[in-house]
């Protein structure tokens, strides 16, 4: 039985609510706002970069340029305030694309399209593709910095409501279910007796839950705390898998093109495809049917007999077995990981990525060292992040510290977010830069009892692996599992806390992982049903369930879903 | 004259050994700066190893920083000096087994760091003592960072058993542990070696600034070649291969590219003469950017001279 929190906050309603909303869709980067305004000029012609120049000095900005769009974007922070002027040329696609990546970069830098006199057709269209402002060339110098200027304010009140968007939302998750119910019913207009009547509590009790919530929060007043609410409100939609309007990925998220799980047979001499499920991937489907893997054959055999994650970078270039058919859809990088179960491999989990369309993303393996009870780097792949690599392999994590040496105290899954903030994390103003927002990190148990090794995944905002992360722990009296953790795109749910799967429901993924002690996967066509979730986290279309299994025990089950 | 910049180090000490190697002895200390004269250092003139900062130097082979606050030594330093120090660091220079001097900085207020990296028991360098301003999240990371030889700066000065001097290495990206969080944005980097006995001793002072508050008005490290010969006087004949230095147009890439200047090359015949460091005022040398003086600090590798990094002022 599967049991939610009843919050439910009402729509809110604003007049500005569609551009706002689509400012805020990712806008989970923990280095909040930029303090400095710049004008980014990409791929202007050298006539209009003097006089771009000599408006963003006179409006008091900071100015650079970037001969491609691809530069600006691997340079600037999403995060960044100002705004971007861009020379668009005819070609009505392109341009429209351009557009599209950048909107999907930043979350609140404004776009102006200076075009040349033969594409002055183009305005129109490029307005509705999302353009803050189109300046045909040449053009005027008031008029030119009056459009800086106003793009910038648009971009500065944009930052500042995410900002404080995001500040409420993090004040709102000291609140209890119990606080959050009264809450809502406060929202609906509901008056105290009332709310005594529907909760089934005396009057006292609902004015008790609602001071404490106003304490906890820090508001003196029933309106601030609607307001407070509101605003939070605003952050949480923002938490959905794309766009959304139609709730479909863009393709930049797609990254995850495939999962598998491989099982020994019963006489331990291959591995078998127990599982699988594919994204756009017929033909890779199609050849990994049948196929079966021995000890140190193939990316799921080095598994098998390393009993340590393997990362493969580029299958196309090494000796992946299906590494034609991996070409033919997509397919460039693999990652296995071994799920031990009482010091025998249990299963060998394959993640195959499409990681061509700029994505970033990091899978890493720490090995613990015993004498030193330090973890060092043994191992990992790292996607459009060179430099991340580089640090990482002189990092030397005490147990205890850093995402994997935390986990691998704890014995338990870890995710982690906020990296900016977060003392946990050794490495986190570099992830922070780097714009990654989540982070799981799972503890291995080579022997059975002792942790060896741990396995991180680290989520980038733009191109997260798995957007929806989850932790599960079982009850002491192990008849059920809460979910101790649940992360949207590096962003908590607000009412994680009590949702409970009880060791009887058999059609979760997480319970399945936690009673059949294996790796579980769920595809399109029933994720939703499956991966049980807060109410306002949207469906994924797929996703994984892994037990953690030390000394014999499911100690949490782990779910990553896209 | 007055100094652009306010210079992160703020006074200078050389001490050289007395003729019978058992004691330093203060040869010369100076202040740094608009205000730069002959300061009177306090304290003993002499020292024996592992007396005062100089002393400890020698003693343990290795660069060290003292902070501690309060400090006897600090405030002595500042009293004498007329300016406020936050710290002293001090390096030892070695040929072969023979201490040959140590120089002692004195640091005011400004934006960097100095670090002592030093070879623990898995034979990868950490740092042991580290001095930070401006820096916060610099200073974390570097708490969790090991260099086994040939990587990073320290690495790399731990391979070579030469200094090196890397400048902007934030914009350059070949700073590993910086990701542009500070307040602080490091534009220069040196890395100094302690050499002892054949080689490496185990220990790195690294040097990191920030524009505003610059290590030196100039910084050039010299890469010397001693030729077996000696010269009239019996001194071996040290050649200057090439000059590298934080105004890049003071690089030179071989002798053969430009021959050494006559301040460069008194300086180096004095360092092949006594094999110290030493101190040299603009008024017995004239030097180049109207500096007032400079430092020199010579590298051996076991008996010979194969660098020189000199601090100008």
């Amino acid at each position: 039985m599967t049991t939610y929190a009843p919050l439910q906050f009402q729509p809110v309603r604003d007049s500005s609510a569609p551009r706002f909303q689509q400012r805020f869709m990712n806008s989970s980067d923990d280095t909040a706002s930029s303090t400095s305004v710049t004008v980014y000029a990409v791929a202007l012609p050298p006539q209009a970069t003097i006089p771009v120049l000599d408006a963003a000095e006179v409006a008091g900005y900071g100015f650079r340029q970037y001969p491609t769009v691809d530069s600006l974007l691997e340079s600037a922070s999403p995060s960044a305030t100002g705004c971007v002027l861009l020379a668009c040329g005819s070609d009505a696609a392109q341009n429209a694309a351009v557009i599209a990546r950048m909107k999907l970069h930043f979350y609140s830098i404004p776009l102006i399209v200076l075009l040349d006199s033969n594409s002055a057709d183009n305005a129109v269209d490029l307005m509705q593709q999302g353009a803050f402002s189109v300046l045909p060339q040449p053009f005027e110098h008031h008029k030119l910095l009056h459009t800086i200027t106003a793009a910038v304010e648009f971009s500065e009140s944009s930052q500042s409501a995410i900002d404080s968007s995001r500040a409420a939302c993090l004040r709102m998750q000291e609140a209890t279910e119990k606080e959050l119910e009264v809450l809502r019913l406060i929202m609906d207009g509901r008056k105290n007796k009332e709310i005594a009547a529907e909760l089934g509590i005396t009057v006292r009790a609902v004015e008790d839950r609602r001071f404490r919530l106003m304490k906890k929060v820090g508001v003196d007043s029933v309106a601030e705390l609607v307001a407070l609410a509101v605003t939070a409100q605003y952050y949480q939609q923002g938490l959905t898998f794309g766009s959304p309007r139609n709730g479909s990925l863009p393709d930049i998220r797609r990254c995850v093109k495939g999962i598998e799980v491989w099982v020994p047979n019963e006489d331990e001499t291959h591995l078998q495809l127990f599982q699988s499920c594919y994204r756009d991937a017929a033909a890779f489907q199609e050849a990994s049917r049948g196929l079966t893997f021995r000890r140190g054959e193939g990316l799921p055999g080095r598994v098998w007999e390393s009993r340590t994650p393997a990362f493969l970078r580029e299958l196309i270039t090494t000796d992946f077995v299906r590494s034609r058919e991996a070409s033919v859809v997509g397919m460039t990088t693999a990652v296995g990981l071994p799920v031990f179960c009482e010091g025998r491999v249990q299963s060998v989990v394959l993640i195959l990525l499409d990681t061509r369309n700029q994505t970033k993303a990091v899978f890493e393996s720490w090995r613990l060292d015993p004498q030193s009870s330090a973890l060092r780097l043994s191992g990992g792949t790292y996607i459009n992040c060179e430099r991340l690599r580089r640090l990482s392999e002189f990092i030397h994590l005490p147990v205890g510290e850093g995402l994997a040496g935390f986990a691998a105290e704890q014995g338990r899954p870890h995710i982690g977010a906020r990296f900016s903030e977060d003392a946990i994390a050794v490495r986190g103003l570099a992830l922070a830069a780097e714009n990654f927002v989540s982070s799981i990190a799972l503890p291995l148990t080579d022997s059975g009892a002792v942790i060896s090794d741990v396995f991180l995944l680290l989520n980038s905002e733009q191109t997260p692996v798995f957007s929806l992360l989850q932790i599960w722990k079982p009850t002491p009296d192990q008849s059920a599992m809460t979910l101790a953790g649940e992360y949207v795109d590096g962003i908590p749910s607000l009412t994680s806390q009590t949702s409970v799967i009880s060791r009887a429901d058999d059609h979760s993924i997480a319970g399945q992982a936690w009673t059949q002690r294996s790796p579980i996967i769920v595809d399109n066509g029933t994720a939703a049903q499956a991966i049980v979730r807060s109410p306002r986290v949207p469906a994924p279309g797929f996703g994984i369930a892994i037990p953690t299994i030390v000394g014999g025990k499911v100690v949490a089950v782990t779910v990553m879903a896209n | 004259m007055s100094d652009p910049f306010p210079w992160l180090i703020r006074y200078v000490e050389v001490w050289v050994p007395t003729e019978d190697g058992s004691h330093l002895t203060l040869q010369s200390s100076r202040l740094v700066g608009e205000e730069a004269a002959d300061a009177d250092a306090p304290g003993v003139p002499d020292v024996r190893p592992g007396e005062g900062v100089a002393g400890r130097a020698w003693q343990q082979k290795s660069a060290t920083i003292l902070q501690e606050d309060p400090s006897r030594v600090l405030d002595g330093l500042s009293d004498a000096c007329g300016t406020t120090l936050k710290a002293v660091l001090a390096i030892p220079v070695f040929r072969r087994h023979e201490i040959r001097g140590v120089v002692v900085l004195g640091c005011g207020d400004g934006l960097g760091a100095a670090e002592v990296w030093s070879r623990d028991d898995r034979d990868e360098l950490a740092v042991s003592v580290g001095l930070y301003a401006g820096l916060p999240s610099f200073e974390f990371i570097s708490r969790y960072t090991k260099f086994p030889k040939g990587a990073g700066i320290p690495g790399k000065v731990w391979t070579m058993e030469q200094p090196q001097l890397a400048r902007d290495p934030e914009q350059s990206g070949t700073f590993i542990r910086s990701f542009g969080n500070d307040p602080a944005q490091i534009s220069a980097a040196i890395g100094l070696p302690v050499n002892h006995a054949h080689g490496f001793a185990g220990s790195v002072l690294l040097l990191l600034s920030d524009a505003q508050t610059p290590l030196a008005r100039d910084i050039e490290l010299w890469e010397c070649r001693s030729d077996p010969a000696t010269d009239e006087h019996h001194l071996p004949v040290t050649e200057l291969v090439s000059t590298t230095s934080l105004n890049a147009e003071h690089n030179t890439g071989t002798a053969d590219a430009a021959a050494p200047e006559a301040w460069q090359q008194q300086i180096l015949k004095q360092l092949t003469a006594t094999n110290s460091p030493a101190m040299f005022k603009a008024e017995n040398l004239a030097l180049p950017d109207r500096a007032a003086f400079s430092l020199a600090i010579p590298f051996f590798r076991g008996e010979s001279l194969t660098a020189v990094l000199t601090l100008l002022y």
